[in-house]
């Protein structure tokens, strides 16, 4: 007994020494391919810019670069199988989009992953702001994004959350936003539905889009109507802090309460699992 | 020529993946792209390479009722090591094996060998069966990954080896692509040794 608890022991602390050894050693190699992988990624999608600094507006962190008015944004969302992550480079002065690159993903291998490929990303080069639609057809209209195939969800979901950060970069610079429809959120993953209908004390906002996330079964959604303003905004954020939904009207930002304590109907609702299309 | 044998013995007689058929988790996750299924099987080996001369090392010095965690302790930390090193030199790769790098930890290939081959067996020995047994399964994740991007993608290691002319098949690079590749190959390989046998 007293040699096993004493083995253990031993073994234990040679194995947090080797392993506080390797910390130490890799780490920082970890985080300057990080960086320097992140400072490819801002410049990739700012077509004159040679560096860039960091700025935060509005709550969103935003690279600037030194051309003016050439502005990237991390912006991330639910898609089919997890969340989406991707980087929007612009000129929210000019209303222009010069590049979208999706980061990290995962969804459906060889249908949905073609969002990374050139092809898709092909859709949003050098292309105004507006309320981008998915068409199930080559696309005429700059506005239209032709869908991939086999891959519906995963499409409207990119499309989504680059209308998103369209927007909160034009609220970010002391725009007005633009008014954009977004598609319903379905994920793959099979879990909680949670309708982002709250109530927040007196004022009742309904946001329109239904919330199905896989993370985690609270989605947490924060409402509320901006009095005075010209447009009713509701916008949907979810406890992960990763997806963010527009819905409806238009996103302002500064007026967003979270709800936290809001009851919400998180019940094991059937959700779409199974097959993309 | 013990050693030999041993190591052929991992390569082929008791393959993990096409003649035991553990460690499937890795198997039919990850083999969507040949340089995974390297990676993957590289990693795998090392892990076991190293464990398994730990292990046979230090046998005698481990009490039998505490061997398994022990031995887990052992193979975690190896394991946390490669996680590290691919994070910092192979990031590209790190992130598309994702999870199933510290999954390695329950690898019952890892596992398997220590507790039935490194603890009971010399260092030399255990060295011969960590190579046999990792190399084996590296060639099945690289043959059964090769199979499936080539299909499913066109290409191997990222090159174009069938043209715009060929439609992939995107069923293969889904998990029902690893299932039916995996039951073709092993079907395969049996056909082979039994020819052998006769």
């Amino acid at each position: 007994m007293k040699k096993s608890i004493l083995t253990l022991t031993i073994l234990g602390i040679i194995s947090a020494l080797l392993l506080s050894f390797v910390y130490q050693l890799t780490t920082p190699l970890i985080a300057e391919r990080q960086d320097q992988d992140k400072k490819g990624v801002v410049l990739a999608v700012l077509p004159e810019s040679s560096n860039y600094r960091v700025v935060e507006k509005n709550g969103v962190t935003l690279y600037e670069g030194n051309k003016e008015g050439e502005v990237a944004m991390i912006a991330s969302g639910p898609g089919f199988g997890g969340t989406i992550e991707l980087i929007v480079g612009a000129n929210p002065f000019l209303r222009q989009i010069y590049a979208v690159k999706v980061l990290s993903h995962s969804e459906t291998p060889g249908l949905g992953s073609h969002i990374t490929g050139e092809e898709f990303e092909k859709n949003f080069i050098n292309k105004p702001f507006g309320d981008y639609q998915v068409v199930k057809r080559p696309a005429v209209d700059p506005l239209e994004v032709e869908v991939i195939t086999g891959a519906t969800v995963s499409t409207e979901m990119v499309v989504n959350i680059v209308k998103n950060a369209m927007n909160q970069m034009l609220v970010a610079y002391g725009f007005n936003p633009i008014d954009v429809t977004s598609a319903p959120i379905t994920t793959g993953a099979t879990d909680a539905t949670t309708g982002a209908t709250d109530t927040t004390g007196s004022a009742t906002v309904t946001t329109g889009a239904t919330l199905t996330t896989g993370a985690t079964d609270t989605a947490t959604s924060a409402t509320d109507t901006s009095t005075g303003a010209t447009d009713t905004t509701t916008s949907a954020t979810d406890t992960t802090g990763s997806a963010t939904v527009t819905t409806g009207a238009t996103v302002t930002t500064g007026a967003t309460d979270t709800a936290t304590s809001a009851t919400d109907t998180s019940t094991g609702a059937s959700s779409a699992g199974g097959g993309e299309e | 020529m013990k050693f030999l044998k041993i190591f052929k013995n991992g390569l082929w007689d008791e393959n993990p993946t096409f003649r035991i058929v553990i460690g499937m988790c890795p198997t039919l996750a990850i083999t969507n792209a040949a340089i995974n299924g390297l990676v993957m099987g590289l990693a795998t080996a090392f892990v076991l390479l190293t464990t398994e001369i730990i292990i046979s090392l230090v046998k005698k010095l481990i009490p039998e009722n505490v061997r398994i965690p022990s031995y887990v302790l052992i193979i975690a930390t190896m394991v946390t090591t490669v996680d590290y090193f691919l994070q910092a030199f192979l990031p590209g790769i790190a992130s598309a094996l994702s999870l199933f790098i510290p999954l390695i930890v329950v690898n019952c290939i890892i596992l398997g060998r220590a507790e039935a081959f490194a603890s009971r067996n010399s260092v030399t020995d255990s060295i011969a069966d960590a190579l046999g047994m990792g190399l084996g399964f590296t060639w099945a994740l690289l043959l059964l990954s090769s199979i499936r991007e080539l299909l499913g993608s066109g290409s191997i290691f990222g090159y174009t080896i069938l043209g715009a002319w060929y439609p992939p098949m995107a069923i293969m690079l889904l998990p029902a692509g690893a299932f039916i590749s995996l039951g073709i190959l092993i079907g395969f390989m049996n056909f082979i040794s039994r020819k052998g046998v006769k």
